[in-house]
């Protein structure tokens, strides 16, 4: 390959590399060292050195948005990875799977305005239609998004609907696994179950791994969208994200250097996301080996 | 390339039971879908207290819809952000995937990495930082706030997928369009692009979702109000009455038509391409389906 | 030179256009207000076609809080903005309003006499008029006549009391079919510190420590207590308004539209929405009194941002919005109770013909009306009040753990906060 030719395609690289550059690195560099700086945005910023760290987390609201936001990511990120992955495998072949593929993928392909209004009928404590269901079956009907202790599973609930993105990759990543595998343990006796087990998982581990990591940070903003539609932060900030505190912070309270400070925790959460993702890519050789590129 | 999954669809016929299961998983999947439906053909006036189906289907919450909001305007704001977005999404998107692609292995590696990373960057790390960029930009409340990501592609997730594509081409094809004197952008143009055709429009299908139903930025970043999108004027609706479901679900329905028809249309396309490769081949490539 | 002319002709041609001056001016509120701002900017532009407006609206007033305040530190503040009285204290604060007491005194088409005092007050601060108030909005009662009819109850008189005003509620509260749930509410009122602060007043207590120089909130002293738990007992031991499910389910405006809620307490911005939405014939009343009457101001105001770049041309629009011509076109809407004497007392405002028919109630209640105490942080503690309120309102706990939770949680915007 010479010289012209490889430079003719970094020039197509171009704008993506400054899209990268522009959009994603100077915005996170920014908000990282505004962290430092006292910040309202119309005075010029002032050096703080990290006053603004104890002030965050000294905030009660602070660590409650992050135990709500590590709630609202913990528990429905594991159920949505290995929902979208079974999801998957039903969708890949057979009658119907058409059918299925569509409407799996559809609730992420709504609007998430237009989604959110949908959750707000289907969980209206009195008419809606989950709990007239419940009630039809004489069980308790609890008051979902106005319940302070059922809101947060509320919206754990409608995020189990939300799995587009992480269905797309594994139908895709299924679709690279040789069927000779699977027809061979089916051959040695071998049931669904013990296929999914002893088969497609092992194989598919580091395209979960990763999904379930890019699947965190889409949690962190997906829930809070959600939140903020249907229930505000409420009732009594029992759906109160992080994102909320870092919004309300900064252009709410024009505090931007307690926003910034307040991102510091997004960002050791994501830090470690990505070491994981990093280990995970060097262990199985994802997106570096020779052979294949899953995701 | 994968082996057929003809033997599996012939053994569906025998095994009813991934049949129901995909059934009942569709089913469950579409409620929010049934309800929005439900509601938003009730009569405005109905009192929610009554079934869920009060029999008689009106679509008076529609005109209600665009009488009391400028849905049209916001509709067609929707269409504009999408119509330059979408597009520019699929060039640029597959201009630096296909770089990638055919970038020496280290440099390859180095950018499949960093596009991970950038995956990993949570979008409200970035809101206030690029809301000042925007404004310094010049282009601060106006409709290119929202398009902006398009330029790069809108997603790494996307340059990953065309990268992903451009890699199954064999090396061989690229070799003789050289050979003939293609230079890169012609290479880019009439062999790679030609050749990941369902990768492209799978690109654009989930492009068009992104814009269309994209609440956080407008929110953020637009200004006049006759440039809001449908999201927002959806918000608008939600301001006016909480309560007025019918009214509700009914703006819900009308911006989830696009998406919908785009879903139904692209999962009948991959069925229609999957049926072409069995009569052709006798079984069904994974390419064309890995794609949708 | 003729070619040098003709090159420069476009160039002048295209100078004198330019002459033309843009004032943005960004609004809140429903599609309703919204409209009568666009026939305001139409009137207005035909009245000054060398001035060309660009009008914002924005959805919620959560969102036009924070739009405006990211608008101000983009340095992109809309030259006009209009912002209530409790919201002012912010902006000024951090000196971004320009005070338009010079800009009033000179004018010709207004005069600060023309106005109720009692608006001018609210947006006076250090000394300075900081922005022209639009309307004297206050809050009262709306009620559906043919409820009242049907139960057979008397409708609110000029000088109803709180123990008229529950007795009214119990009567109208109604489990029409007998299966346990109610079907019809006696009342609807949201449980915040805006709602409550009349009813304190009328009982001889105080919002917060003291009016002229706040540094606490005053909830926890008897009288203002006494208030709040009367607020409070409305839900909890009357069961006259819906609880919280009930609430959650279908609010409270929404039942007042929809005929099952008798009594629903608003300001005048109910009125345009149940002119169109309300089948059914309905009235407004005063706010029931306690020891005294009060009441409490809702007053909204233009305001001039301190960066905007043609403060004269913004100014016209502002004066133009206030002049009797501009809140006749407002008050057409029937959004608001016009600031301006003239106008509030003329046909535009109490139209016979229009409900609510007692409107006269909001200009016989002007004398008693007071204002929150202007405070740059006063938005932050009424939504924090307001929280320890929703919970008592609901029974999560009692009003006096309510009153000293509000007063704590609040302690630390009393001492960030500045005053005028």
């Amino acid at each position: 390959m010479n010289d012209g030719y490889e430079r003719r395609l970094k020039r197509l690289l171009l704008p993506y590399g400054m899209g990268i550059g522009l959009l994603f690195v100077v915005p996170a560099i920014l908000s990282f060292a505004l962290a430092f700086f006292r910040y309202d945005a119309l005075s010029p910023p002032r050096f703080v050195g990290t006053l603004n760290f104890p002030l965050a987390r000294t905030d009660s609201l602070f660590s409650l948005s992050v135990f709500n936001s590590l709630a609202l990511v913990i528990l429905p990120a594991p159920l949505r990875v290995f929902g979208a992955f079974l999801a998957a495998r039903l969708a890949r072949g057979g009658r119907l799977r058409h059918l299925l593929r569509a409407a799996v993928f559809l609730p992420a392909a709504m609007p998430a305005s237009a989604f959110a209004l949908a959750w707000l009928w289907i969980l209206n404590p009195l008419y809606g239609p989950l709990n007239r269901l419940l009630m039809a079956l004489s069980l308790s009907a609890p008051g979902w998004l106005s319940d302070a202790q059922w809101a947060r599973p509320a919206i754990a609930l409608a995020l189990l609907w939300l799995v587009g993105e992480g269905f797309l990759v594994c139908l895709a990543a299924l679709y690279d696994v040789p069927r000779d595998l699977e027809d061979a343990a089916a051959a040695d006796g071998a049931g669904a179950g013990a296929i999914l087990r002893y088969v497609l998982l092992p194989l598919l581990a580091p395209v979960l791994l990763l999904l379930m990591a890019r699947d965190a940070v889409l949690l962190l903003q997906e829930s809070f969208t959600l939140a903020w539609l249907l229930s505000g932060g409420g009732p009594y900030y029992a759906t109160y994200t992080l994102p909320q505190f870092i919004y309300e912070a900064a252009f709410g309270r024009l505090d931007f250097g307690v926003a910034s400070a307040a991102l510091w925790a997004l960002y050791v959460v994501t830090g470690l996301l990505l070491i994981l993702v990093y280990l995970v890519a060097r262990q199985w050789q994802v997106g570096l080996s020779e052979e294949e590129f899953l995701l | 390339m994968t082996r057929p999954d003809a033997t599996h669809a012939k053994g569906a016929g025998l095994k009813p039971i991934p049949a129901l299961l995909r059934l009942a998983l569709a089913a469950l999947f579409l409620l929010p879908l049934l309800f929005m439906v439900l509601a938003a053909f009730r009569p405005a006036g109905s009192p929610l207290t009554s079934s869920l189906w009060t029999g008689l289907p009106t679509v008076e919450n529609f005109r209600k819809l665009f009488s009391i909001l400028p849905i049209g305007r916001y509709t067609l704001n929707s269409l504009l952000v999408a119509a330059v977005a979408v597009p520019l999404t699929v060039l640029t998107a597959s201009w630096a995937g296909f770089a990638m692609a055919r970038l020496p292995r280290p440099t390859q590696r180095r950018w499949v990495l960093l596009s991970l990373l950038v995956l990993m960057i949570p979008g409200v790390a970035l809101w206030s930082s690029r809301f000042i960029l925007y404004s310094r930009l010049g282009i601060g409340g106006t409709l290119w706030t929202l398009i902006v990501p398009a330029f790069m592609g809108t997603s790494p997730f996307f340059v990953l997928i065309f990268y992903r594509a451009f890699r199954r081409i064999p090396t061989a094809i690229y070799d003789s369009a050289r050979l003939e004197g293609a230079g890169v952008l012609a290479t880019w143009g009439r062999v790679a692009l030609p050749m990941a055709r369902p990768t492209a429009v799978a690109v654009a299908a989930l492009a068009f979702i992104l814009y269309w139903g994209d609440y956080i930025s407008p929110l953020l970043y637009l200004g006049d109000a006759a440039r809001y999108t449908l999201p927002v004027g959806l918000q608008l609706l939600a301001q006016l009455g909480r309560s007025n479901y019918p009214l509700l679900l009914a703006g819900a329905l009308w911006s989830t038509l696009l998406p919908l028809l785009l879903v139904v249309g692209g999962v009948l396309a991959v069925a229609a391409v999957e049926r072409a490769h069995a009569r052709k081949f006798g079984s069904i490539t994974g390419q064309s389906e890995r794609d949708n | 030179m003729k070619p040098l002319a003709l090159l420069l002709l476009p160039l002048l041609l295209f100078a004198c256009r330019s002459e033309s001056s843009t004032v943005s001016f960004t609004v809140s509120g429903d599609a309703a207000e919204y409209a009568a701002y666009e026939t305001l900017v139409a009137a207005f532009e035909a009245a000054h076609p060398e001035i060309d407006v660009t009008l914002t609206h924005i959805p919620s007033a959560g969102d036009y809080s924070a739009k405006l305040v990211t608008d101000f530190a983009a340095g992109t503040p809309p030259d006009v903005s209009l912002l209530n009285y409790r919201r002012v204290p912010a902006f000024a604060a951090a000196g971004q309003m320009e005070p338009l007491g010079p800009y009033l005194d000179k004018s010709e088409l207004i005069a600060r006499e023309d106005f109720y005092p009692i608006t001018i007050d609210a947006f006076t601060w250090q000394g300075d008029i900081l922005c022209i108030p639009q309307n004297v909005s206050s809050l009262v009662v709306y009620y559906n006549r043919d409820l009242f009819a049907a139960a057979g109850v008397a409708e609110p008189a000029d000088d109803w009391t709180w123990d008229d005003f529950v007795t009214t509620a119990v009567t109208l509260t109604r489990d029409s079919d007998g299966d346990g749930t109610i079907d019809q509410y006696g009342a609807g009122i949201e449980p915040s510190l805006y709602r409550l602060a009349p009813f304190v007043w009328q009982n001889g207590g105080r919002l917060v420590d003291d009016p002229a120089n706040p540094t606490q909130l005053g909830l926890t002293r008897l009288p203002s207590l006494q208030a709040l738990e009367w607020f409070v007992a409305l839900q909890t031991v009357h069961h006259v308004v819906p609880d919280r499910t009930a609430e959650a389910a279908i609010d409270s405006e929404t039942r007042f539209i929809q005929g099952t809620t008798a009594m629903f307490f608003d300001s005048r911005r109910g009125t345009p929405t149940f002119r169109e939405a309300a089948d059914f014939d309905w009235d407004i009343a005063p706010l029931p009194r306690g020891q005294e009457a009060a009441g409490i101001l809702h007053s909204d105001a233009y305001c001039l941002s301190a960066a905007a770049k043609d403060k004269d041309a913004a100014w016209s629009l502002i004066e133009f919005a206030n002049s009797p011509e501009g809140q006749t076109i407002i008050a057409g809407t029937g959004r608001t109770v016009p600031s301006l004497r003239a106008v509030a007392e003329s046909d535009a405002f109490l139209d016979p013909a229009a409900r609510p028919s007692r409107s006269q109630v909001f200009l016989d209640s002007v004398d008693h009306l007071q204002i929150v105490p202007l405070i740059s942080t006063w938005e932050d503690i009424e939504s924090t009040a307001s929280e320890e309120i929703e919970r008592a309102f609901y029974g999560d706990i009692t009003a006096e753990e309510a009153a000293i939770l509000a007063r704590d949680r609040t302690e630390e915007y009393f001492a960030l906060g500045a005053r005028p």
